[in-house]
């Protein structure tokens, strides 16, 4: 199968050269992409707390905080105004406690470290007509999916899963920005993406009062999941290779 | 610095000429009438520039400019001498730069000029302008004093000003020059009171930049007053005659570009009486009959009725009476006395089969409305009984009637009868049916590959122009995109493997002659292809087609690009924003602290063959400009050449 998937992928992407002219006629990209989530959308002193203890603790939310989901993407141009791109992404939040709601549960205090990685695929539009250049410079809107596999940890550092299978969930995203080339074949891509992540949406009706110690937990994993894939500001580097 | 830019744009044009018969000749009247100032020689130098317009101007660094619009209409050399003497003293009383700064004062109320209405700041700069041409004229009239020209000639310059937007035209219109046989045209063409020149001398000159003539001439006939001698010509009259010769020619080839057809008839006529074996001239007067063919076809020609006066009334009269079917069988007719003459004449070729297309658009059964033969029976109920024996005559008819027969689009046959519905809804369907064929094959079409292996790529132009700062225009920083653009359209084509030719003003070095040759016939070409709205073949086409044999393409590219900064508004807003939302500072920082920035690229390349349009690329981009981004479109308009 994965034979078929490749031999297809070459086929339309021999099929179409001849109408993509790319960045000099380079066609392939990589970017290092930062993904960086407000923290509007969720918060994560957890880590502080594992690092500093009890002290570094806060409630005021920092909204100017972002959590970073460190990405890389590989895009091939197979039209004048489309790319493909397949991403690699490792995902690190923190689980919000229930402090401040009213449980009288001792695990619903507690924090977890949610940890793993994403693939994706992305279909990048360029907006070649309306107010845009040549691809890989120009405006774009993105379809993506990414699919994604978690597992809950005590702290960042921590090699022990909490679960003994990893959540695996799709996330599909639509995205817009634009890319710039700030010296000869570098890339800047800057732009926002919102995604929702199919997690079961449990902590979206119940509270900790509802759950269970494992309840609690992997319900934190589908939350932070959710907040993490909610809103994405992309700033990212890239590099037209050939 | 913007004036020197703007005069280096203008050196670059192609409209100047350097080092030629003209410009020396020009600069050799000039060393004659500052032999007393040869230091003020030195900082001056003068050219001749491709303009029908009647002027001479001067910029502040020393470079005067002689119009051959005006070097045809002098008499002699004198004359010549007295209008370097005037401009001589723009430059020297800083006229120019001072005129800048003055009116930059007027337009911004600074000192005297505070509280002025807007017709009150256009009165002052016209006062202003009008009292630098005063002294120019007066300051002027010593220098020329000084030489050894006849001082009684100077007074005839300002006939020649007051004429300045008439025709040139000399002796009596020549109507049976294009008469021979039966092709008689009426009389009523050519019969016409010729009304003598009434010029009013003083006129209101409030709004001008000059004083009116009467008062120019009486203040220089007083500096004159009581003085006498000298010659004529000091260098040589029969160069001065040579050069007026060339400057005539040229005016007649520059008359035909800017479509001022009439005029270029005209002129040629009269250069025919003494040259009437010249093929220029009569390729130059078949010309002029095409370009009016061709406006009378659309209805477009226009002719100023006031400009025409003396014995020129008649060339005027002469294209307005007759009606764009006898204007297309006037012009016909001259095209194939030009092809008999020369028949591998390509451009001559193509004009007549144009015109044949045209006309017979618009005129049905043409074919049937000439005689063919010379003793040909007459045909009747023509609306134009005389243009039937236009062709009859020429030397070899039957080549002509081959091209006509061949190039007339055939007459539509329009089915006048009633129809049934049923027949209504059939011909409904063959449209549709023929609409998709057609859009198949324009489809078509426009996928076809261009193949364009080499191209020249010419006068490349980029402006840069930031709202936000006082001096908008940044020509720094645009001369630099324009030095480094060579590189990028190499690179470019390097990758895909394509061959080009760069014919770039702003690296051009002096010993690039050729270079420069072809900048200026090719700029000539392309500002004629922006007036025309219809395809027409150019009056140059032959020039171009050499252009193309040189450089071995047909494909020539002109492109460039245009970048704007504009400050942004809402700054408070965004500023706001960060505060309340924290989480969008990054988003409101980059708008607070950017400008608002937008850029175009266009690149048109024409097939100077076939002189189609063979690719427009226009791209405006929401984006500031940089030197990738015009990399990439360079390559993106190249690879569309190439494939």
């Amino acid at each position: 199968m994965r034979s078929f998937y490749l031999a297809s992928l070459l086929l339309m992407t021999g099929a179409v050269s001849a109408q993509v002219p790319g960045f000099m006629g380079k066609r392939f990209s990589l970017f290092v992409d930062a993904n960086a989530t407000p923290a509007f959308f969720i918060q994560n002193d957890h880590n502080q707390v594992i690092a500093a203890g009890e002290s570094a603790r806060t409630y005021n939310s920092n909204r100017l905080a972002f959590t970073f989901r460190p990405q890389v993407t590989a895009e091939y141009l197979v039209g004048r105004n489309l790319s493909l791109g397949f991403s690699y992404s490792r995902i690190s939040v923190g689980t919000q406690g229930a402090r401040g709601a009213s449980t009288d549960k001792n695990y619903a205090l507690d924090d977890d470290v949610v940890r793993g990685k994403s693939l994706g695929l992305e279909l990048k539009f360029f907006r070649f007509k309306k107010s845009a250049s040549i691809a890989p410079i120009g405006f774009y809107r993105t379809v993506s999916v990414y699919l994604t596999q978690t597992n809950a940890y005590d702290n960042r550092g921590s090699k022990a899963k909490l679960f003994v299978n990893d959540f695996v969930y799709p996330v599909v995203s639509y995205g817009m920005g634009r890319q710039t080339m700030i010296a000869k074949s570098l890339l800047l891509k800057t732009g926002v993406e919102v995604g929702w992540a199919f997690t079961p949406g449990n902590w979206l009706r119940e509270g900790p009062d509802d759950w269970n110690v494992q309840e609690f937990s992997g319900y934190n994993v589908h939350q932070s999941l959710a907040g993490d894939y909610a809103v994405t500001l992309h700033v990212a580097l890239g590099y037209t290779l050939f | 610095m913007e004036s020197t830019f703007s005069i280096d744009d203008f050196l670059a044009s192609g409209s100047v000429l350097f080092n030629d018969a003209v410009s020396v000749y020009l600069d050799e009247v000039l060393k004659e009438i500052l032999k007393t100032q040869p230091d003020l020689k030195k900082k001056v130098r003068v050219y001749a520039v491709k303009s029908a317009s009647v002027n001479a101007f001067t910029t502040n660094s020393g470079l005067i400019f002689v119009n051959l619009g005006l070097l045809s209409r002098l008499d002699n050399e004198a004359q010549l001498a007295f209008v370097l003497s005037h401009e001589v003293v723009h430059y020297q009383k800083k006229h120019v730069i001072n005129a800048y700064v003055t009116n930059i004062d007027i337009e911004q109320g600074r000192g005297d000029y505070r509280k002025l209405s807007v017709s009150e700041k256009g009165f002052a700069k016209s006062t202003y302008s009008k009292e630098k041409e005063s002294e120019a004229d007066l300051s002027g009239a010593a220098i020329y004093q000084k030489s050894d020209y006849a001082k009684d000639s100077v007074e005839n310059i300002f006939d020649i000003l007051k004429m300045a937007d008439h025709p040139l035209s000399w002796g009596a219109f020549p109507k049976d020059r294009f008469e021979s046989g039966r092709y008689v045209f009426p009389d009523s063409f050519t019969t016409i009171d010729v009304k003598p020149f009434a010029v009013d001398e003083d006129y209101d000159d409030s709004s001008s930049s000059h004083p009116n003539i009467k008062k120019r001439r009486e203040a220089v006939r007083d500096k004159f007053k009581g003085i006498s001698g000298g010659v004529d010509f000091r260098i040589s009259e029969t160069r001065f005659q040579s050069i007026r010769k060339i400057a005539r020619y040229e005016l007649c080839r520059q008359f035909l570009l800017e479509h001022r057809y009439a005029e270029s008839l005209a002129l040629a006529t009269s250069l025919q009486g003494e040259n009437p074996g010249s093929s220029y001239l009569r390729e130059t007067v078949a010309k002029a009959c095409y370009g009016l063919a061709r406006q009378g076809l659309k209805d477009e020609v226009n002719l100023d009725e006031e400009e025409w006066v003396g014995e020129a009334v008649r060339i005027f009269n002469f294209v307005k009476q007759q009606s764009d079917y006898e204007l297309s069988v006037l012009a016909l007719r001259q095209l194939a006395r030009c092809q008999e003459a020369t028949p591998n004449n390509a451009e001559i070729s193509l004009m007549t089969k144009d015109l044949i297309k045209a006309f017979s658009e618009k005129h049905d059964s043409l074919t049937l409305n000439f005689v063919r033969l010379a003793n040909g029976q007459p045909i009747d109920h023509l609306k134009y009984p005389y243009t039937q024996y236009a062709f009859a005559d020429l030397k070899n008819p039957a080549a002509f009637f081959d091209v006509l027969d061949k190039n007339v689009v055939p007459t539509k046959k329009v089915d006048t009868r009633p129809k049934t519905k049923k027949e209504r809804k059939e011909q409904r369907k063959l449209e549709a049916e023929r609409e998709k064929v057609l859009a198949k094959q324009r489809r078509k079409e426009k996928r076809k590959p261009l193949n364009v292996n080499k191209v020249v790529v010419v006068n490349p132009l980029y402006k840069k122009i930031d709202k936000r700062k006082s001096q908008r225009v940044r020509h720094v920083e645009a001369e630099k995109v324009l030095i480094a653009i060579d590189e990028k359209i190499n690179d470019a084509a390097g990758k895909l493997g394509m061959a080009t030719e760069i014919i770039n003003p702003n690296t051009i070095t002096n010993t690039q002659v050729s270079q420069m040759q072809s900048n200026s016939v090719l700029s000539d070409w392309i500002d004629e292809q922006m007036r025309s709205r219809d395809k027409t073949i150019s009056p140059i086409y032959n020039e171009m087609v050499a252009l193309a044999d040189k450089h071995k393409t047909d494909h020539f590219m002109w492109m460039g690009g245009i970048s704007v900064k504009t400050k942004r508004y809402l700054k408070g807003f965004y500023i706001g924003t960060a505060i309340i939302v924290p989480t969008l500072t990054p988003w409101c920082a980059y708008y607070v602290f950017t400008a608002d920035a937008a850029t175009l690229y266009f690149a048109l390349v024409f097939n100077v063959r076939t002189q189609e349009l063979e690719l427009l690329d226009v791209r405006p981009m929401a984006m500031k400009d940089n030197g990738a981004l015009l990399q990439s479109n360079i390559y993106y308009t190249l690879f569309n050449l190439k494939n």
